[in-house]
């Protein structure tokens, strides 16, 4: 906030008052009250000595000074410990957890190493959950297998051997991008929701949210599997299409907005990937609302990071649970009074990730998660 | 504290505490009860600092409302606008050196009423409109024939024109 914004803030508070007659009132009697039936209660305890009354506090105790080895030691062990954690990390990022089956018991609970299976009989379904919280669910007489793989290689890979699995993958990095295998096709997966499905026809893939890119094992094309459609690969040769998507609740879209109207910036919503020239915008002033659908969420939580780690120039509190739409990125200018005056940001150039979360009384509604880049 | 200190320093300051929280973005019903909170906190504190130093005083206090403000934020949940330590300090600054030196405030609000004389009617009529009898952004931009987008940025500019006006008249003071 610069001393323009404070400046502004005044000027409003003052013409509140002299204009708009907010007087200030007068708490005088309702305070000494309730003063007087604290003082009925016993003392609090208060400090007797004078420091203590100056508000000084006591010295602490001087400290030795630390020996060099001992931090030299110390840092060497850190950097074993900071090695022996990446490996562990790359490891445990890339495991399946088998969380939970129903019907007889197919497997133990517990981690799947490469080369394990699962499998689902009839009457029968499982669930593998990954550290980042992605999930597959195994259908009905489901086989699923972990392929071997680098020692340093991050992603996600399952082999559907035969049946089918539902999955919501949450957001993986490009180049690590979420793998699965089937006869006819194998899927890339950056983060989504999708269901996919292997028999003796062949390999289908139907996308509800996000987008996935499926390749035919046969050669051609890969092609991108947007939210609503599907995409198929086996005897018949490859096809694809819309399927019917149910209709979700949360986080949608995210609008940019521009500061100085408090309106929509465009009608179209940012797009993951996007870049944005400040230049190119009527105002250098924007924000950005998420958007839901299915109800207002109790709770709203945005957070804008810079893939450099740099400050984003957004206040720190603008990532708290917001309760009263709209749910604005860089926040109300606002605090009280007029809910709708988004506040301005003026975002330097860089990458930045944004994502909301939506919390309803029942649960999670789908978060959106993208990046965007700004350019002067 | 004794009830007489807690009666003098409430005569003293709780004016200016209100004034403090509107001015970081409380509203009216908001300050009332914090401006109340901000007393009564005084009041059960185990230590104070210099009571007999206004300027020492005065602070404090206003340090106790602006926490108690950001407190009201976080458990609202309403108001990104909250400060951090960066902003706090720079407006505690702005509080200072801008409007405290002219007669503890009031003579930025003298100052105020002049200025608003000197408006443009149009402009002054925005004011009212907007200030006094609360219409709506949309009922202002009816009323003066402008679009919902402009209204903002016609009555933020309106409120930066006033604050030209009353740091001149201060300073000609």
């Amino acid at each position: 906030m610069n001393t323009e914004d404070h400046r502004d803030q005044l000027i409003d508070m003052l013409l509140r008052e002299v204009v708009g007659g907010e007087t200030p009132p007068d708490v005088r009697e309702r305070v000494l009250g309730a003063a007087a039936g604290l003082s009925a209660q016993p003392a609090l305890p208060r400090r007797s000595s004078p420091a203590g009354r100056r508000g000084m506090m006591p010295r602490p105790a001087a400290r030795s000074r630390a020996p060099i080895y001992a931090v030299a030691a110390l840092f060497t062990l850190l950097a074993v410990a900071t090695g022996m954690m990446y490996f562990r990390g790359i490891n445990h990022s890339r495991t399946p957890i088998v969380t939970r089956v129903s019907g007889s018991e197919v497997r133990v609970l517990g981690a799947l190493r490469p080369g394990e299976y699962v499998s689902t009989g009839i009457q029968e379904n499982a669930v593998l959950n990954y550290p980042d919280g992605t999930m597959v669910e195994l259908a009905v007489e489901t086989t699923l297998r972990v392929p071997a793989r680098s020692w340093n290689d991050r992603s996600k890979m399952l082999e559907l051997v035969t049946g089918r699995i539902d999955a919501e993958v949450m957001p993986q990095t490009p180049d690590h991008p979420m793998v699965l295998s089937a006869g006819d096709a194998s899927a890339e997966v950056i983060g989504t929701t999708f269901s996919f499905e292997r028999d003796e026809e062949g390999t289908r893939l139907e996308v509800t949210e996000g987008a996935v890119r499926f390749i035919p094992s046969a050669g051609g094309a890969a092609l991108l599997v947007n939210s609503g459609l599907f995409a198929e690969a086996g005897k018949s040769g490859v096809h694809s299409g819309a399927i019917n998507v149910p209709p979700r609740k949360g986080i949608i879209r995210f609008t940019l907005m521009n500061a100085d109207s408090d309106e929509p910036l465009r009608e179209a919503p940012l797009a993951d990937g996007e870049t944005l020239s400040l230049a190119s915008l009527p105002t250098r002033n924007i924000n950005i609302r998420a958007d839901y659908e299915g109800g207002a969420p109790t709770a709203v939580r945005i957070q804008i990071t810079r893939d450099d780690g740099r400050e984003t120039g957004i206040r720190p509190f603008a990532s708290d649970d917001q309760t009263k739409p709209p749910f604005f990125a860089a926040g109300d200018y606002w605090a009280e009074g007029r809910p709708n005056d988004c506040r301005e940001w003026t975002p330097q150039p860089g990458r930045y990730r944004i994502s909301a979360d939506a919390s309803y009384d029942g649960g999670r509604g789908k978060p959106l998660e993208m990046e965007f880049h700004i350019t002067e | 504290m004794t009830d007489q200190t807690l009666a003098e320093i409430l005569d003293a300051h709780q004016t200016e505490l209100f004034r403090y929280l509107k001015y970081l973005g409380a509203n009216h019903e908001v300050a009332e009860d914090l401006v109340q909170e901000v007393f009564l906190r005084a009041f059960k504190a185990a230590s104070t600092p210099d009571l007999d130093n206004p300027k020492v005083r005065r602070s404090w206090l206003r340090r106790i409302a602006h926490n108690l403000f950001m407190d009201y934020c976080r458990r609202n949940a309403r108001s990104p606008i909250s400060f951090d330590s960066t902003a706090a300090n720079q407006a505690e600054t702005f509080w200072q050196d801008e409007f405290l030196p002219h007669d503890e405030g009031l003579g930025c609000m003298e100052a105020l009423e002049l200025c608003l004389r000197d408006l443009p009617e149009r402009s002054r009529g925005m004011i009212d409109s907007f200030y006094a009898r609360r219409s709506s952004r949309d009922e202002l931009a009816h009323d003066f024939g402008i679009s919902p987008d402009g209204v903002k940025i016609a009555l933020r500019r309106i409120r930066q024109a006033l604050g030209e006006c009353i740091e001149q008249r201060l300073s000609q003071s």
